[in-house]
């Protein structure tokens, strides 16, 4: 470690520079106000963005506009990533993992796609008595099952995981300690989703893959359980899909 | 036979032990070997650091007793409109808030920085929630809004400044 004004070594212990008297804790509090503003200004845009598409989608949304809409939204998740790309790069490097690590990683997603479609279905209907299809949405266009794989399996899993797990994650580092860092990052994960039965799920889910994230130091095992759990939901509403219905 | 002891050099204001060649004590960044306008110097922002400190620990307090008020707010709100339009799923989600916003409140002490950050990005989220219901809804309450919102981010990034990891 070295002096960032008169790059002379400093012990990690010190709170000054002990040549130039430079404030080491300074230069950290600055650090955090910097990672700060870059959270809430994220977070906002998000927000703000979010508002916007749920006033303008409905059900006869077209798909140019769902184009236009998941362009602009991996459109601002770049730009936060190109703020931190020296630091989200190293990310996209492959984990080392144990055999048996990789059956957990690779079961994980089985266990908790199935486990939500069913227990979050069940409680839709039970309390709100709504239930939701996404492989439906699609079904008016040609290739439903590819546009539903698209926008739901793979969109998501590339760019929500870089947005959370990757910038969002990076800078509650730079101001907080590694446990409350996976436990915000789950939180505003769930929070962004706008349904409140699913922060129920949500959450747990968001930590499990913030956990990942910190114990491997990749964003490769968050992708693929976040990728096989969303397809294993628009997998089954493939399968129960009824046209009489819709 | 004479026993010699080499007593080592020592910050006269924080007592860490110190090397001989170094101008600046690394614990409390006294100039001990410096020019005494140096060392005036780091009193003055010594001083200043202090009041800075009491400003943040003030700013923090404001921001705890924000959320408690935001926490009986969520629940006389959810009593009002279930009781003027008798639905039970608006005051279900104003009492699971104001339970919420109680937890932050009462944790704030310990952890002001997760507490504070996760009580202004939810309320930003339930402003954000509202106008999709009803944008008009963005404008009701807003001077309450601003006054809230303020307070939290004056105690969140007061809490960000906090020179103890263990808090933050």
């Amino acid at each position: 470690m070295t002096c960032h004004s008169c790059t002379q070594p400093i012990n990690a212990s010190s709170n000054y520079c002990a040549h130039c008297g430079t404030s080491i804790s300074l230069r950290k509090r600055q650090t955090r106000s910097e990672g700060l503003n870059l959270i809430i200004v994220f977070y906002i845009v998000e927000l703000v963005f979010l508002t916007i598409v749920h006033l303008i989608y409905n059900d006869h949304t077209s798909l140019t506009t769902e184009i236009a809409i998941e362009s602009v939204s991996a459109a601002l998740v770049l730009i936060f990533v190109f703020f931190d790309i020296k630091n989200i790069v190293p990310l996209y490097s492959l984990p080392k993992l144990r055999p048996l690590e990789w059956i957990g990683v690779l079961w994980a997603p089985f266990i908790t796609g199935f486990s939500v479609y069913y227990g979050i279905e069940w409680m839709n209907a039970v309390l709100f008595d709504e239930s939701t299809n996404y492989y439906a949405t699609y079904v008016e266009y040609n290739n439903p099952f590819l546009l539903a794989f698209v926008f739901i399996a793979i969109l998501p899993a590339i760019f929500e995981e870089v947005a959370f797990r990757g910038f969002l994650f990076n800078q509650l580092e730079r101001i907080t300690s590694v446990r409350i860092t996976i436990l915000l990052t789950a939180f505003l994960f769930a929070l962004v989703h706008f349904s409140f039965i699913s922060i129920l799920w949500i959450f747990p889910f968001g930590l499990l893959l913030g956990y990942l994230r910190h114990r491997y130091q990749s964003l490769w095992l968050g992708m693929i359980i976040h990728f096989v759990h969303n397809l294993i939901i628009v997998s089954l509403d493939y399968y129960y899909f009824d046209p009489l219905f819709y | 036979m004479e026993e010699l002891t080499m007593q080592q050099p020592v910050c006269s204001q924080c007592e860490t032990v110190l090397t001989t060649e170094t101008k600046f004590c690394t614990h409390c960044g006294y100039p001990e070997l410096g020019s005494e306008k140096e060392q005036s110097q780091f009193h003055a922002k010594r001083v200043m650091a202090n009041q800075q400190h009491e400003v943040n620990t003030k700013r923090i307090a404001s921001a705890q007793k924000t959320l408690y008020w935001m926490s009986g707010i969520f629940l006389v709100f959810g009593l009002f409109y279930f009781f003027r339009t008798e639905d039970i799923s608006i005051l279900i989600t104003n009492a699971i808030l104001s339970i919420l916003y109680l937890l932050l409140a009462f944790w704030t002490k310990e952890k002001p920085f997760a507490t504070l950050l996760s009580a202004l990005l939810l309320y930003l989220t339930v402003i954000a929630i509202n106008a999709v219901v009803d944008p008009m809804s963005l404008l009701s309450g807003i001077i309450m809004k601003v006054i809230f919102l303020s307070l939290l981010i004056k105690g969140l990034y007061s809490a960000s400044q906090s020179t103890s990891m263990r808090t933050i």
